[in-house]
């Protein structure tokens, strides 16, 4: 189920949405549309591709790596337009000088650095070379301080500085185009019988040729960034705490239960607890709960792009003194933008109609916290569950339930918005408008 | 989120090299064709997409099995290895297993494999077919499907398939139980191979001749429940004959009687058998059932009644009639409603040409209150087109046609006496009908064989006293670019509503709607420009 959650939202970030680019006091615009900054970034992001083209390692490849470098950055435009990188002018500004802070420190590299935000809640960064840098909201919702925000850019700043994305890209096209690959593509073309099974592994060999020098890179980042981290005074526990919360993703993410009564605790409303059960006998066709797979090709280990976490801590630990008697708090400055990071998911999610995620985001603050963000951004939420209901496009952005049984917050939230009828959200908005004092508009 | 169905490229890099595209075409998996697997109310418990993966020798191949529970979630993904020319036709899940049946047209076979609770494939059951069970198998599946497994819930499994050239019904179990079987005997015929036929030509036609007859059983599945069937089994006179235009045999069936049986499955007892025969005096009955439903008190059986052996030729019948039965066997009572006198009244009514429309029942739905009959209007429609076709053809064209038209629901008490009527509009369809010299009925017969009606199936939630229905129907609003539509007719609170899902035109995303879970509809869409296919489900919702 785990592994479910996490394919689900990685395949989340490759969807793109629109912001409705209303500027009011409550709703926090996003899209790089809207701030005239998007030409000018477009042209710095050209120029590094520009830069990548000219520091290739080889020249043996040249049309091959220039036709994979201009699909890269026509991505990047994309997600541009269509706002999977987002622009908010503080969350740039520290990110910038964190880095700024990093880099000065450690004089390693006098380039110019681009930071581009991707709306993201997986908690990710990532260095494509030549100053260009991707952090996702998920990273600064997850973590407590500016410290471990810290560790991740320095991190990322040692792939940079040690070329590691200039390295994959030249492997990829050397595994590609060498003649050995070539001819072993036709010796395989060339079988009568069990063309398949060749291909797909050499498809796993040369998989795993990129993805262990990936795993061996991942280590250098740690021992290059924790000496960045180091030399810009930030401290030692923190590198170790950020590296822990990546390990507990799940268990941080989605952890939290969901008070539905206290949520949809409005006079002369019953929350009907039954759209929380499944509507028939759940029914398994076989007595394991985990997938029956006769294949080995799917999510071998060995074809991990990073080690495992704790392969990670357990460097870092050694090398980096323990210093566990450092309080574990969340550092009241960086608080602001741990709660801008999680505005900015809840809205963009609602724009995008992933509905569940946000619903799960804004579902403890409306009682914890009356602040009229998330009072309107949860009438929008409601608002488009009644209108994809009604059109029956729900099922485009909410799954149904997981098949396990251990039902985590999620499932049940994907429970309540498929078992609910147009009916039932309609009474919903109607009690949801009194408390509030709301008038929407369905 | 929607869910990407080919899971199966799973490889991550950046797929723009011409040696990685070369590398994905010989390793990527082929879909061949998928399916849901479905109950007897029509609920589907899951899906299964079968994909070839590789070529092997000895013309076998090596397939991939993916299965999704009714959520979407995947469960399995098992290797199967079989012969290259095996068709996966079907899949259904018993409870204590999961069975597909392959149909191999070059080997000429079909074959049963299964997997157990714990995924383990069970020992397969294959059974050999002849040339002339190969041409029926492969006609039965294109056009009706009746070629088919039904499952028993946590008992076995029901298969209906042709073998020394006649229907069979055999039980398999999967748990506990016997394996039994309605069979018709070994061919006694010899069949004249690479005989030169006498062909008669006729002015616009070829002929045919006869080469042999014999006696065939016939059986249409009515009903299934509570680990009871209820089979007609028709004894049918068949001739046969080669085609000499298509080089195959065919038959000329005359029904000679029928029987209406009620079987208890586990143990194939027949615990009811009626014997009703089709030559019948002038005011003598026939009765042919359409369907069974079983309750928690009784079996309930559903039909037509035919007065004389005119009128059952022409298939004009004369009422509905119902037919309870305890289960252990015993005819408890029998009632009949004549077009005449109650049923047929206010449907005349409220279509103007009285007399002429007519009803073609597609099920019967047993609520906490009654019955509920669901069936489609119709009526014979001369064309002006057809009339013209008709003098240009010297009389060969069809002037006339049928037209079907809206769906009714009729609402019976407990007695079955008929309370209510409802109508739920939904676009005219206009077909050709059996030909100028037939009846209404014998066309509408003739069209529900070729799956002409509009009617798709009827899901029923006996929990909540709800049912949905289901007909295609066409969005007119934009009278230039009409849309087809999903119409799903949803009876709750002892009231009916509806619903549609336009399928949305769009060059470059195709859109098809299939049957889900209870009171959900499974969407696909298949983007051309990406080739990517995504599966959702949606609720099926009515205010």
């Amino acid at each position: 189920m785990k592994k479910t959650l996490l394919v689900f939202l990685i395949l989340f970030s490759f969807f793109s949405f629109n912001s409705l680019g209303q500027n009011t006091e409550n709703t926090i615009e996003y899209s790089y549309n809207n701030f005239g900054k998007k030409e000018a970034l477009i042209k710095r992001i050209e120029e590094i591709y520009k830069q990548k083209k000219k520091a290739s390692y080889t020249k043996e490849h040249e049309e091959e790596l220039e036709k994979f470098l201009d699909k890269s950055l026509k991505r990047i435009k994309s997600n541009l337009e269509d706002s999977t990188y987002i622009f908010n002018e503080e969350l740039n500004s520290k990110l910038n000088n964190i880095l700024q802070k990093i880099v000065k420190n450690n004089s390693s590299n006098t380039q110019e650095h681009t930071i581009l935000i991707n709306k993201s809640l997986i908690p990710n960064a990532a260095a494509y070379g030549n100053g260009l840098f991707v952090v996702n909201l998920g990273l600064i919702y997850l973590l407590d301080n500016e410290d471990e925000l810290a560790f991740v850019l320095c991190h990322e700043l040692a792939h940079q500085n040690l070329e590691h994305s200039k390295q994959k890209t030249d492997s990829i096209i050397h595994f590609y185009n060498s003649k050995k690959t070539k001819d072993e593509v036709e010796k395989i073309k060339n079988l009568s019988y069990g063309k398949g099974k060749a291909g797909r592994a050499l498809l796993k060999k040369i998989r795993y040729d990129i993805t262990s020098t990936s795993r061996v890179n991942e280590f250098a980042a740690d021992e290059y960034g924790k000496k960045y981290y180091l030399n810009s005074g930030y401290k030692e526990y923190f590198a170790y705490t950020s590296m822990k919360k990546m390990e507990l993703i799940e268990e941080l993410i989605f952890s939290k239960k969901i008070a539905w009564d206290s949520i949809f605790s409005f006079k002369n409303y019953k929350f009907k607890k039954h759209l929380l059960e499944e509507e028939e006998e759940e029914m398994s066709f076989f007595d394991s709960d985990a997938t029956l797979d006769d294949f080995e090709e799917n999510n071998p280990d060995s074809l991990r792009t990073h080690p495992h976490i704790k392969d990670r801590i357990l460097r870092i630990k050694g090398e980096i003194k323990d210093t566990l008697n450092i309080p574990k708090t969340i550092n009241s400055s960086f608080k602001k933008y741990k709660t801008l990071a999680e505005k900015l998911i809840i809205k963009s999610y609602i724009d995008q109609n992933y509905l569940d995620v946000s619903f799960y985001m804004l579902a403890n603050k409306l009682n914890a916290e009356n602040n009229t963000f998330y009072i309107d951004e949860f009438s929008r939420l409601l608002i488009k569950l009644y209108r994809l209901k009604s059109k029956l496009a729900l099922g485009k952005y909410v799954d149904q339930p997981s098949n396990s049984e251990e039902k985590s917050s999620l499932d049940e939230i994907r429970m309540f918005m498929n078992n609910s009828s147009i009916k039932d959200i309609r009474e919903l908005i109607e009690a949801y408008e009194k408390h509030y004092g709301l008038e929407l508009k369905i | 989120m929607k869910k990407i169905i080919f899971f199966l490229f799973l490889f991550a890099t950046n797929m723009i090299f011409a040696q990685s595209k070369v590398i994905e075409n010989i390793s990527g998996y082929e879909l061949l064709n998928s399916g849901s697997l479905s109950d007897n109310n029509n609920e589907v418990d899951g899906y299964y997409f079968f994909y070839k993966v590789d070529d092997l020798e000895d013309r076998k191949s090596e397939y991939a099995i993916v299965i999704l529970d009714k959520n979407l979630n995947e469960t399995a993904r098992k290797s199967y290895v079989g012969n290259k020319y095996s068709r996966l036709i079907q899949g259904v899940f018993d409870g204590n297993q999961i069975t597909f049946l392959f149909f191999n047209e070059q080997r000429k076979f079909i074959k049963l494999i299964g997997y157990d609770r714990k995924g383990q494939e069970v020992e397969p059951l294959e059974y050999k077919l002849t040339r002339q069970d190969v041409i029926y198998t492969k006609n039965q599946y294109d056009r009706n499907n009746e070629i088919r497994l039904i499952p028993i819930d946590k008992k076995g499994i029901l298969l209906k398939f042709f073998k020394n050239q006649g229907e069979q019904v055999q039980y398999i179990p999967t748990g506990n139980g016997e394996v039994w079987g309605m069979k018709n005997e070994k061919d006694t015929i010899e069949y004249v191979r690479n005989k030169v036929v006498d062909i008669k030509f006729g002015f616009f036609g070829i002929g045919n001749t006869k080469v042999g007859s014999r006696e065939l059983k016939e059986y249409k599945i009515l009903g299934i429940g509570k680990s009871f069937a209820a089979i007609t089994e028709f004894n049918i006179d068949a001739s046969i004959h080669i085609d000499a235009y298509n080089h195959n045999t065919n038959y000329r069936k005359q029904t000679k009687s029928s029987f209406f049986k009620i079987i208890k499955v586990d143990t194939g007892e027949l615990i009811y058998s009626e014997e009703i025969p089709y030559k019948i005096k002038k005011k003598e009955q026939f009765k042919s059932y359409l369907n069974v439903i079983f309750t928690d008190e009784e079996i309930v059986a559903l039909g037509e009644y035919y007065v004389g052996p005119k009128n059952l030729r022409k298939g004009i019948s004369s009422g509905l009639f119902i037919e309870k039965f305890s289960y252990d066997g015993k005819k408890l009572s029998g009632k009949q409603i004549s077009w005449e006198n109650q049923l047929f009244q206010k449907f005349q009514q409220e279509n103007k040409e009285k007399g002429k429309n007519y009803v073609f029942f597609h099920n019967v739905v047993k609520t906490d209150d009654g019955f509920v009959a669901i069936g489609e209007q119709y009526k014979k429609a001369v064309s002006a087109g057809g009339v013209t076709a008709k003098i240009i053809t010297l009389g060969l064209a069809q002037a006339s046609k049928i037209m079907i038209k809206d769906a009714y629901f009729f609402q019976f008490d407990n007695d079955f006496n008929l309370v209510d009527l409802t109508k739920i509009e939904k676009a005219k369809s206009l077909y050709g009908g059996l030909s100028d010299f037939s009846t209404p009925q014998e066309s509408a017969h003739y069209l529900n064989t070729f799956g002409y009606f509009d009617y798709l199936q009827t899901q029923v939630d006996k929990k909540h006293n709800k049912f949905y229905t289901t007909f295609l129907d066409y969005d007119n609003s934009d009278k230039k670019d009409p849309k087809l539509t999903y119409k799903t007719v949803v009876f709750q609170d002892s009231k009916f509503k509806e619903t549609s899902f336009s399928i949305p035109k769009n060059e470059k995303v195709k859109y098809t709607a299939l049957p889900a879970k209870l009171g959900y509809v499974l969407i696909y869409e298949y983007d051309e420009e990406k080739e990517k296919s995504s599966l959702r489900l949606e609720k099926i919702d009515v205010e």
